[in-house]
Parts: structure tokens; sequence; C-alpha cells
């Protein structure tokens, strides 16, 4: 059951890191510390060079969880500890760029089949042993092995394993069967991530910041400091993730002391915690937005004007700020965040004219079953926003809260439903135009849309991309099938004793300890 | 209230006054009195709303003012007007559940007392395989698998009631199916069910008034966890249970949106509690060493 909630919150929820931040959000405000530590408002971000020390941090986790770092079962301490043990090829940046890690360059021929990845030298594994590139070779392998059934290979299976050729130590070649542009972008998931070839994963043979030093599963993980990092040394001795089993419960933990920084706390609690001494609150740029479904090729949503309606049913603005407690922007029914954003004027609530829609398509006194399974703040006062704003015009949403693991069962299946979507639209497209409906849950095909998507992962070229990216847009905007309300930040809370973290991207959450201290 | 009929009782148990003799314990009028409060403030209070219990008028947990007399709940909506209509709901199902538990129980109670043997025995199993399905879990099984509806609540809570009842109306029944006059009219060969309705069911209505009042009272607090736990009455309505839920996160911003509907579900309780316990006290005092 466990496993199977995880991995359709994965696949359904369209969402690249899974099942954990169901249960969160969070985060994270302007301390960019990677440029500047004065520029946060914490007169103690100076002293942070002091190093050793330990800090806990609190995430909500299932009490199944295993240390393999590709394991299908996922909840946050999956990501906290894998982010503190293992590395990808590169890490993406806001600006749609890469920050490169085990990779230094990645290189392609003309036509967009042949895809070259240069190793970094002199890099090691928690054991001492030189990571290279058949380290490389057997994780690919292992993810594109249809048996494994991994949730990474949805992102690569553009890739022939057959193709994949060790050049030398230190360089990997990618042949494709087809031409794939994106290709920085799909060997950069932050989820895949390199271990030592043959190693066992309760070893956690990795290249990261930070070593296993125990782990119980459902419980704890400790990791500390591994000298031979061929980055940035972290300055802390030690880090302990402690797990879970609700947002409530770290929250408490958080208030309480006994933990110092969790990005897995409970939004509606944020008037308590800014009231409460010693504790500090950051919030991330915006990364996840809550969506409404409507299956599209079933009544009443097969016609575009009764999803239009809907559409403009919604009063966004109460919507973002009594149910998102105003954290976050307004969002515009197209997916994707703030970069290549089409010209469109922001959609309002005009009742009027989703009147007249609804009328046109002979649907004025609709009536219809909405189900959420309510797993991320603010979606459950969302659909009721929205139900009370139907009333006015005489249409009546039925609120159906389930259970979340019912809730999942039926995941692609259901008419007018909840979800959300934290994926870069690159990582997205490929699930909408899926003919799989746990993929493409809205089961919304758009010929022009289709056509569009296709060029997009044939070009490898950055702004051809982007007009594409534009264009996709403008079409879910004009007649796609999901709500789109507002775009929301993770939120974290930290104790003021520690200094130095930052939201990482994109998920947002605090988890990134290479530059953090404590107070001792 | 369930009212007993004078006529053809033979010899034990004349309640004629039992209602009066109920009456006369403080305890029992007190907890009358507040039960009746209660329902009567459920059944009236949505006409007394100020605003609609589902518009959102004001910024999550505001404070009182500007027109809402106790705040603003999790979403915005004004606290008092969803006060006034949570009760309703809680009230209608509440009782229809213990009505349908109570006379489903007795049903089986009376038949398995009556019939005896192989009847008897296979009734009796069935309820005790019921008895270790607790109530609540029960109907989340249930309510997961076909989604929530008030209907299926009811019947949820009924059932739940049920296998409790039948119990107790076994055991209250089986000494009436010896005395005289069930003979008598087992003898002249008068129909079954015409024997239990007319001559068992009218010596059995002091337990059944008791256990009525305590099963109402579990139904109330089955009902309101089941809203709690979000499985019970779906948001938007308004349901006392709910917002406890709804609006547990701010409890220290706006600890009335909790604070009221609980006390609501408590005083229901405890009014019905007072009533079926003085009821107890009254009957086994007046007519304990009849039965």
């Amino acid at each position: 059951m466990l496993s199977r909630l995880a991995s359709k919150g994965n696949k359904g929820h369209k969402v690249h890191k899974g099942y954990p931040r169901m249960l969160v959000p969070a985060v994270v405000s302007t301390m960019v510390v990677s440029l500047a530590a004065g520029c946060s408002s914490d007169s103690a971000e100076g002293k942070g060079a002091a190093s050793g020390g330990m800090v806990r941090v609190g995430v909500v986790a299932s009490t199944i969880s295993t240390i393999d770092p590709y394991s299908n079962l996922r909840s946050q301490d999956f990501y906290v500890r894998n982010a503190s043990l293992y590395e990808p090829l590169a890490h993406r940046t806001k600006d749609g760029g890469f920050e490169w890690a085990l990779a230094t360059g990645i290189t392609h021929n003309k036509d967009n089949t042949e895809w070259t990845v240069k190793l970094r030298p002199n890099v090691k594994f928690h054991d001492g042993s030189a990571f290279g590139a058949d380290d490389v070779i057997a994780v690919f392998n292992r993810v594109l092995d249809k048996k494994n059934a991994l949730i990474e290979r949805n992102y690569i299976d553009f890739i022939d394993p057959k193709g994949i050729e060790k050049v030398d130590d230190l360089t990997v070649r990618f042949k494709l069967p087809k031409p794939y542009g994106p290709f920085e972008f799909a060997v950069s998931n932050s989820n895949i991530i390199f271990y030592k070839k043959d190693s066992k994963p309760e070893q956690a043979m990795g290249t990261g910041p930070f070593s296993l030093v125990s782990f119980t599963a459902g419980r704890e993980a400790v990791v500390k400091r591994f000298d031979g990092y061929w980055g940035t040394k972290p300055k802390l001795d030690k880090v302990k993730i402690i797990s879970f089993k609700t947002a409530e419960a770290s929250t408490n933990a958080l208030i309480g002391g006994q933990i110092d920084a969790s990005s897995n706390i409970l939004q509606t609690s944020l008037p308590t915690i800014e009231k409460t001494p010693g504790l500090k609150v950051m919030k991330s740029d915006v990364n996840l937005k809550v969506s409404i479904g409507m299956r599209a090729d079933t009544a009443p949503f097969n016609d575009v004007r009764v999803r239009q309606a809907m559409r403009l049913i919604l009063n966004r603005k109460l919507a973002l700020s009594n149910a998102f407690d105003g954290l976050g922007e307004l969002a515009n029914d197209y997916s994707g965040f703030d970069r290549c954003v089409p010209d469109v004027p922001q959609r309002d609530q005009d009742l009027d004219q989703a009147k007249k829609l609804l009328a046109d398509a002979g649907k004025s006194n609709l009536s219809i079953d909405l189900e959420t399974g309510a797993n991320k703040p603010g979606m459950l006062q969302l659909v009721q926003i929205l139900a009370e704003d139907a009333k006015k015009i005489g249409v009546n949403i039925k609120v159906q809260k389930m259970e979340l693991g019912a809730y999942l069962e039926k995941w692609g299946k259901r008419t007018f439903y909840t979800g959300y979507d934290t994926r870069p639209y690159l990582e997205g497209v490929p699930e909408m135009i899926s003919n799989d409906d746990v993929l493409n849950h809205q089961h919304w095909h758009d010929p022009e849309f289709e056509a569009l998507a296709k060029k997009l992962y044939a070009t490898s070229d950055a702004q051809e991309q982007c007009d594409l990216q534009k264009k996709m847009k403008k079409i879910e905007y004009e007649r796609g099938a999901t709500i789109l309300t507002a775009t929301n930040p993770t939120v974290s809370v930290y104790s003021s004793k520690v200094h130095g973290l930052v939201p990482q991207f994109p998920s947002g959450n605090l988890y990134d300890f290479t530059k953090v201290t404590i107070d001792h | 209230m369930i009212r007993t009929r004078p006529r053809e009782q033979g010899v034990q148990a004349p309640p004629r006054n039992l209602t009066r003799r109920i009456l006369t314990s403080p305890r029992t009028r007190l907890g009358l009195i507040m039960l009746l409060v209660m329902i009567l403030f459920s059944v009236l209070g949505p006409f007394f709303a100020p605003h609609s219990p589902t518009a959102v008028l004001a910024k999550p947990y505001a404070d009182p003012g500007d027109g809402l007399l106790l705040g603003a709940d999790s979403l915005g909506r004004d606290i008092l007007s969803r006060i006034l209509s949570g009760g309703a709901n809680l009230t209608w199902m509440a009782i229809a559940a213990t009505f349908g538990g109570v006379a489903l129980g007795t049903a089986i109670g009376l038949i398995a007392a009556y019939a005896g043997g192989i009847v008897d025995t296979l009734l009796m199993r069935v309820v005790d395989v019921m008895l270790t399905f607790p109530t609540i879990i029960m109907a989340i099984l249930f309510i997961s698998m076909v989604g929530p509806s008030r209907l299926i609540l009811v019947v949820l809570v009924a059932i739940g009631l049920t296998p409790g009842m039948a119990r107790v109306m076994r055991g209250a029944a089986r000494p009436v199916i010896r005395r005289e006059h069930v003979m008598w009219a087992r003898t002249i060969g008068l129909s079954s069910s015409r024997i239990l309705m007319r001559e068992v069911l009218p010596s059995v209505t002091s337990p059944l008034l008791v256990e009525t009042g305590l099963r109402l009272m579990w139904s109330v607090v089955g009902l309101a966890s089941l809203s709690f736990l979000g499985f019970g009455v779906q948001p938007p309505a308004s349901d006392w249970g709910l917002m406890v839920s709804e609006n547990k996160d701010g409890l220290a911003i706006q600890p009335l949106a909790v604070f009221i509907p609980a006390v609501c579900v408590a005083l229901f309780t405890i009014g019905g509690n007072l009533f079926a316990e003085g009821a107890a006290r009254v009957i086994g005092r007046t007519e304990g060493a009849r039965s």
C-alpha cells in the first residue's frame, strides 16, 4: 500500500520529488548566503564561521523506509538523506542553467543524437576509491531497466541503455535512437544520483559532502562530514535527520526545541511560530501549484466552454489570501514556473461570463462532485472557495474529501479533482501529452499542443525552447484542463542558532547543510 | 420518549407513571433540559445565523469585529453562523441513527430471547462478531470504500449500535418470556409478532428507555468524531466535529472556533448521559427487584 501510494504520488502528482512533498510545504526567503552572509537580517549571521556541532532536522516520513538511494518507497527522509550522501551530474539553477557537480560539461553533435558527458576528476567515494565512468553507466543501466520500475525512468526513457558507452574513465557517450534536445535538463534530475558500482545499498557509498553513520528505518539517520569531499567541505560535524509521522509533530518538536530546522511544518501554525522567540521563518521561491483537474474526455468537461467557465468562477485573490495564507502569487492556468511566460492577461473572476459560457454549453445548472485528498496546505480551503463562488451562479459543486489512500487509488480516473504540480515545465510536458492516464490524468489531448511539444524536445536551443514553451502555455491558458490558482513557496522554520540555511532549488526545502553552522 | 400502553400488562411493572417517576430525579430533569435545549439550539440555530455558514467574509482566524461577533474561522467564515448551523446535521443524524440502531437491536434481542434454541445461538454469535468491530473503525472502512454520504453514516452508526442493544434487550426479555401473561398468550395461539409487540415489549420499556438515552449519546460522540476525522459531514457544510478539526491549527490565535463547538458537543452528550443515568437509577430503585 505504501509503496503504491508513494509511486502514485510521484507519477500521479507529477512531482519529481515524490511523496514527501505531498506532506510538506515550505520555506525560506532572501537568505542567499551563498552570495553574502550579510544579506540576511540576522545579525548573528556574521559569526557563522564556527565549525563543528550537530544540526537536528525534522522531516515527515513514512515509517517504512529503506536506505537504497533508488527505493520506490519515498518520503521526505529519503530526499534529505540522499542529498547529503549522493550527488547528481549537475544541479539545476533558478535561471534555467546548470551548476556542474559530478560532471564538468556535456556536449552534443549537431542533430542532438549523440551526447558526451565529461566527468569531474579526483572525486572520491566515501571509502576513498575513485569515482568514474563505470559507476555512471551502472546507475543509468539500473534506472533504465524496465524491470526495476524506477520513477526516474520516466525522465530519461529517451536513452537506449545499449547506446551508453565508456570512452575513458572520465567520459561517457550516450547514442540516442531519436534526437533529444533538453538532455542536460533530463540527466540533471536531482534524483538521478550516483553510488559506487556494485556497492550494497546499506553501505550508502556516495560522493556527497556527508557520509552515513547510522540509519534506523522510519526513525532517524545520522550523517557526518566527509573530509575527502571534492567541493567545499561542510563545517558541521554531523547532521541528524529525525522522522516524524505528521507535520503537526515536527512543528511541535520545532517549537519545543527538540529539532533545529524543518521544512515540513504546518503552514497554518505560522502565526504561532512567528510569536515563538528563537524561531525564524524562511520562504522559498514559489515552487508549488495546487491544481484542480477537469477530465477533458468526459462530460461536462469535454466541452471547453465548461472548463473555461470553471476557471472564471474562482475568485483567485480570495483563494490566495484565505486558502494559501497569502503566501505566494496568483497563477494563471498554465503550468511551469516563472520562466518563459506567455503574454496573456491574469485571469480574474468573471461570473457573468462564466454563466454565459455554461448557458452556451447547455450546462446552466451544473451539479458535480469535486474530490480531494486534501494532501497539500490550502487544497481543501481552495475547493471550498470555488464551491462557494459557484453557488452564486447556480452551479452546485459538492466537495468530497477523501482518505488519501482511497483518493490515490483511482488517480487518473477522476473527473473533477485536486492535485499539485512542482515540476519544471520540461519535466511536466511529457506527462501532459502521455497516453497513460496516471500521468495525463486530465485526459487532455490537444493536437496543436502535442505538435509543439514534439518540437520542444527535438531542439537543444534554449531560446527556441523558450519560445515554444510560451506558445504551449498560451494554449493551456486558452483551452487546458486544469485550474491553477496560485503558486506557493515552501515555508521552513529553523532555530536562530542555525546559520547558513538556504532553500534548495527547486524543492524549496532547507535541506542543504554544506554551508550551515550552529552556535554551540 | 417512549410511552407505554397501560393496558394488558398483567401483574408486573405497570409503568403508567414511569415518566413521572423518572422526572422526580433532579439529575434526570437537568439532563433532559440540557438535551432539549441543545436539540432546540441545533434545530432553530440556522434560522438565527447572521451570515451564510459557508460564505467567506474575512481573513482566516480574524478577530471578533466587523460584524463577526466571534471572529472568523480557518477559511474566513463567520464562526457564530457556523456554530448556529453546525448542530442540525449532527442532531438529525444522531437521532435517526439511534432509533435505527435501537429498533434493529431490540428486534434482534427480543426475537433471540423469544425463539431460543438455534435461532438464539445464531443471532447472538452474529452479534458477538459485530461487537468486535469498533463502530468508528467500521465506519471509516466503509466510507473509505464508498465515499462519504450522510445516509450511509446514519446506517453505519445504527449498525454499530445494534449489537450492544440486542444483547441488553435479549437479557431483559428472557425473564419476561417465562412470565404467565406471555405463556397465556402463547397458549391461546397469538401470533409471535403480536406476542412480542403486545406482551414482551411493554415489559422491557425501562431498559429500553435507558439504553436509548445512552445510545443517543454514543451516536452524537461517534458522528462528531467521524466529522472531526474527516469522514463525516463534508466541508464546506458546517458541523461541530468538523469545526474542531478545521480550526485546531489556529487554536493559539482563535480558540473560540475550536472551544465553542467542542462545548456544544459536550453539553449535548453530558445532558443525554445525565438523563440516561438518572433514569436508570430511578428505575433500578423502584422496580429493580421485579425483573
